[in-house]
């Protein structure tokens, strides 16, 4: 397991795990209810486009930020 | 019709989605105000506070979505704001508003320049939320914006159009679409500001803090039909003193109701 801290939190995820798969399992650590099309991801303080959520490998430490609309004017 | 940036758009109100009780009813209250451009933010996920999908029934109701920046206080951080936009909605398009203040939420119009500037080159369509500012409207013009959004009053006051006289010069000088922005707090303000020339307005927390949200978009709807009309069809002019609209034949004291 390693540590990476998810929206603010420390949270423990598996080893090697892909930013789909620590997304999806932060999701389940939380009992969040997010839809992952409507979400968008901040990686290590930079934007991480959709097609990169597979092919980046998260590290001890990194630090992850997911989006969503809200509303506002 | 009103373009920007190459998309056309028949009606010329656009909504926010702020500030409405519920999502169904912001949903029915835009679709009653035949909106074609609606705002929305972006907000980290709160476990504790989930919030509904709100972009998917918007896009699934045909709206064109309009993110906003709101939350930055300079330009890095909207470019940032921009950038992750574009990567959640999927669009190009982004309201820059740069409002460091929380009391009067007054744009920053050194840092908006700024970061229209490079949000430009980064191939966005920006429609910078500012002052009505005339001198700045123009030089955000210079530099490629695809519109301009003053303000009519502080954001959310429904204060009405208290800069007037300034919207009027910026109308006057503009080369892009003008949206006035922040204030409209009654659908007669609407109609002024397109019986100005405006070419559209943004209104939401008139809608949404009505006590009946859908029929006030709808008057809304109306109001900026009505504008709109009034402004093709040209004002008459105005003057200080009375210009007879009856024949004044005097048929009982002639001389005395003879004109002046």
């Amino acid at each position: 397991m390693i540590q990476i801290n998810y929206n603010g939190d420390q949270i423990s995820i598996d080893k090697n795990s892909t930013i789909l798969s620590a997304i999806e399992q932060a999701i389940l650590l939380r009992d969040e209810s997010i839809s992952l099309k409507g979400i968008a991801v901040v990686y290590n303080n930079k934007v991480l486009p959709r097609r990169l959520w597979t092919e980046t490998v998260c590290q001890q430490s990194d630090e992850l930020q997911v989006f969503q609309a809200v509303a506002g004017g | 019709m009103l373009t920007i940036a190459d998309h056309q758009f028949q009606s010329r109100l656009f909504t926010g989605t702020g500030k409405f009780s519920n999502s169904k009813l912001m949903l029915d209250s835009i679709a009653a105000s035949e909106s074609q451009l609606t705002t929305l933010a972006m907000k980290r996920i709160d476990a504790k506070n989930g919030t509904d999908d709100l972009m998917q029934p918007l896009l699934d109701s045909g709206v064109k979505l309009l993110p906003n920046t709101s939350g930055a206080r300079n330009a890095k951080e909207a470019i940032f704001a921009a950038e992750l936009s574009r990567e959640l909605f999927k669009t190009n398009w982004v309201k820059l508003e740069i409002h460091p203040d929380h009391r009067y939420l007054m744009p920053d119009p050194i840092e908006t320049l700024q970061a229209a500037k490079e949000l430009i080159g980064q191939g966005f369509v920006v429609l910078p939320y500012v002052h009505a500012d005339p001198v700045l409207c123009c030089r955000l013009q210079e530099i490629g914006i695809h519109a301009v959004m003053p303000l009519g009053s502080p954001i959310g006051s429904n204060q009405g159009l208290v800069s007037e006289e300034f919207l009027k010069i910026i109308i006057e000088q503009a080369h892009v679409p003008v949206v006035v922005d922040a204030g409209i707090g009654a659908p007669s303000q609407a109609a002024r500001a397109l019986e100005l020339g405006a070419d559209a307005v943004l209104v939401n927390t008139a809608i949404a803090s009505s006590s009946d949200p859908i029929t006030m978009a709808k008057c809304f709807k109306y109001a900026v039909n009505a504008g709109r009309l009034a402004y093709e069809a040209g004002l008459g002019g105005i003057s200080t003193r009375a210009h007879n609209t009856s024949p004044l034949t005097g048929f009982l004291h002639d001389s005395q109701l003879s004109p002046v």
